[in-house]
C-alpha cells in the first residue's frame, strides 16, 4: 500500500516536472482562455466562434516559435479605444486580416491605425479577422462587435479570394437575420469543458491537445504539398452567389461606411468585384502587388511583415480616396 | 557523490520515489518533446494553411 501511494506521488511529481519543462525550457504558453459564442443562423460547426480573453498570450509557428499577446479586446492588433468619441473602424477578413503570422504592431491593422492615427488621433482600427472567417462570418462578427461594444463608423471587408469553398457550407439562400442565439455562449459538452478548462491551466495539456488534432492532417499536408495545391489556387470562374449576397447586406447595412477591398493576385477576380460593385455602388478598392511571393512566408504563407505594410497602406489609402472630406 | 547515492539507496522508499519520478519525467518531455516537434513541422508548413 506504501508503495503505491509512493508511486502515485512520483508521476504527480513527475507531472510538475514536465509542466515546467513544457512551460519554462519549451516555452509553450497554455491554451489562452476563451469562450464558445454562436453567431450564425444553424447549429453547425461554421455556427460559433471563439472570443479570447484580453491580454492572453498564444503561440504562432508560421513565422517562427514567436509567442504573441492579445490585444484589450482579445484580438490580435492594436488596442482599440473604445470611447463614445472614437472613430470606430471594423476591418473585417479572414486569417491574412488576423496577421497571428506578425507582432501585433506590425499588423496591416496595426500600420493602417498608425497612419490614421497621424492624420486624426481619433481613428481606431478594430481588426475583425479570423481565421476561416469567410465574408458570410465576418458579416455576423461585425454584428457581434456592434453588440459587444458599438456601432462602427465604417466597415471594411477585406478578401484575398472569393473563399467559394468555405461560403458553400452554409444553407441557401443565405439567411441574415440575427439567431436567436446570437452572442449567447455555447455550452460544451462537460466533456469539453474539462478539457479545456485543463488545457487553459497547463501548457503540457494545451500542448498534447494540439498535437493530438495536428497529427491527423500530416499526411493530408503532404498530399497538398505533392500537388502543390497551394492556398492561392482556387479556381476563379464566378462570384459565388454567397458573397454577391453578402456583399449586398454590407452595403444593405453599412450604406456608405462600407466598403469593399481586394488585395488577390487574380486579375479576373478584380475586374468581375469592380464590375459587381459598380453595379451596386459598393466602394471598391484593390492591388495585385500585395500577396505577391516576396511578401508572404514561404511565398505561399499568410502575409509576412513586408506583406501587412503593403496591405495596411492599401487599406490607408483606398480609406482616404473614399472619405476625405 | 557515492555517500550520498548510499544513503539514499538505503531508504528504499526514498530510493522507489527518485527512480518512478525520473522515468516518467524521461517519459512525459520526451512525448511532449515529440508532440512539439509535430506542431512545428504541422505548422511551419504552408501547405498546412491550404484550406484555411
Amino acid at each position: 500500500m506504501k508503495k503505491i501511494l509512493i508511486i502515485i506521488l512520483a508521476v504527480i511529481t513527475s507531472l510538475i516536472a514536465a509542466e515546467v519543462i513544457a512551460r519554462y525550457v519549451m516555452r509553450y504558453p497554455a491554451q489562452a482562455s476563451r469562450k464558445t459564442v454562436a453567431i450564425i443562423p444553424g447549429s453547425g460547426v461554421k455556427s460559433r466562434i471563439f472570443l479570447y480573453k484580453p491580454y492572453s498570450k498564444y503561440l504562432n509557428i508560421e513565422a517562427g516559435y514567436k509567442q504573441f499577446t492579445y490585444n484589450n479586446v482579445g484580438v490580435h492588433g492594436p488596442d482599440v479605444d473604445l470611447s463614445e468619441d472614437s472613430k470606430l473602424i471594423f476591418l473585417a477578413g479572414s486569417s491574412f486580416i488576423e496577421a497571428y503570422q506578425v507582432p501585433s504592431e506590425k499588423t496591416a491593422a496595426a500600420v493602417f491605425d498608425r497612419k490614421l492615427k497621424a492624420v486624426d488621433p481619433g481613428y481606431s482600427v478594430f481588426n475583425l479577422g479570423a481565421s476561416g472567417c469567410d465574408p458570410y462570418e465576418a458579416y455576423f462578427r461585425t454584428k457581434l462587435y456592434t453588440q459587444m461594444y458599438r456601432k462602427p463608423d465604417k466597415v471594411i471587408l477585406a478578401l484575398e479570394q472569393f473563399r467559394t469553398k468555405w461560403l458553400e457550407q452554409y444553407d441557401t439562400p443565405l439567411d441574415f437575420d440575427i439567431p436567436e442565439h446570437f452572442g449567447k455562449e455555447y455550452r460544451l459538452s462537460k466533456a469539453k469543458r474539462v478539457a479545456s478548462t485543463i488545457c487553459e491551466k497547463s501548457s503540457l495539456a494545451s500542448m498534447l491537445y494540439r498535437f493530438a488534432k495536428k497529427v491527423k492532417r500530416l499526411d493530408e499536408i503532404e498530399r497538398a504539398r505533392e500537388t502543390e495545391d497551394g492556398p492561392e489556387n482556387e479556381e476563379i470562374q464566378v462570384i459565388p452567389d454567397a458573397l454577391k449576397a453578402t456583399m449586398r447586406q454590407f452595403q444593405k447595412d453599412y450604406g456608405n461606411d462600407f466598403m469593399l477591398v481586394f488585395f488577390g493576385q487574380d486579375l479576373q477576380a478584380t475586374e468581375m468585384l469592380r464590375e459587381f460593385c459598380d453595379s451596386e455602388g459598393i466602394r471598391f478598392y484593390s492591388s495585385d502587388s500585395v500577396a505577391v511571393p516576396e511578401n508572404r512566408f514561404d511565398e505561399h504563407g499568410h502575409l509576412n511583415e513586408a506583406g501587412n505594410l503593403k496591405l495596411g497602406e492599401l487599406f490607408y489609402e483606398s480609406f482616404v480616396d473614399a472619405y476625405q472630406e | 557523490m557515492n555517500r550520498l547515492l548510499t544513503r539514499i539507496k538505503s531508504k528504499p522508499y526514498l530510493w522507489l520515489y527518485l527512480k518512478v519520478t525520473f522515468v516518467f519525467t524521461m517519459l512525459l518531455s520526451a512525448i511532449a518533446a515529440k508532440a512539439l516537434l509535430t506542431i512545428v513541422a504541422v505548422e511551419s508548413n504552408p501547405f498546412f494553411y491550404a484550406n484555411f
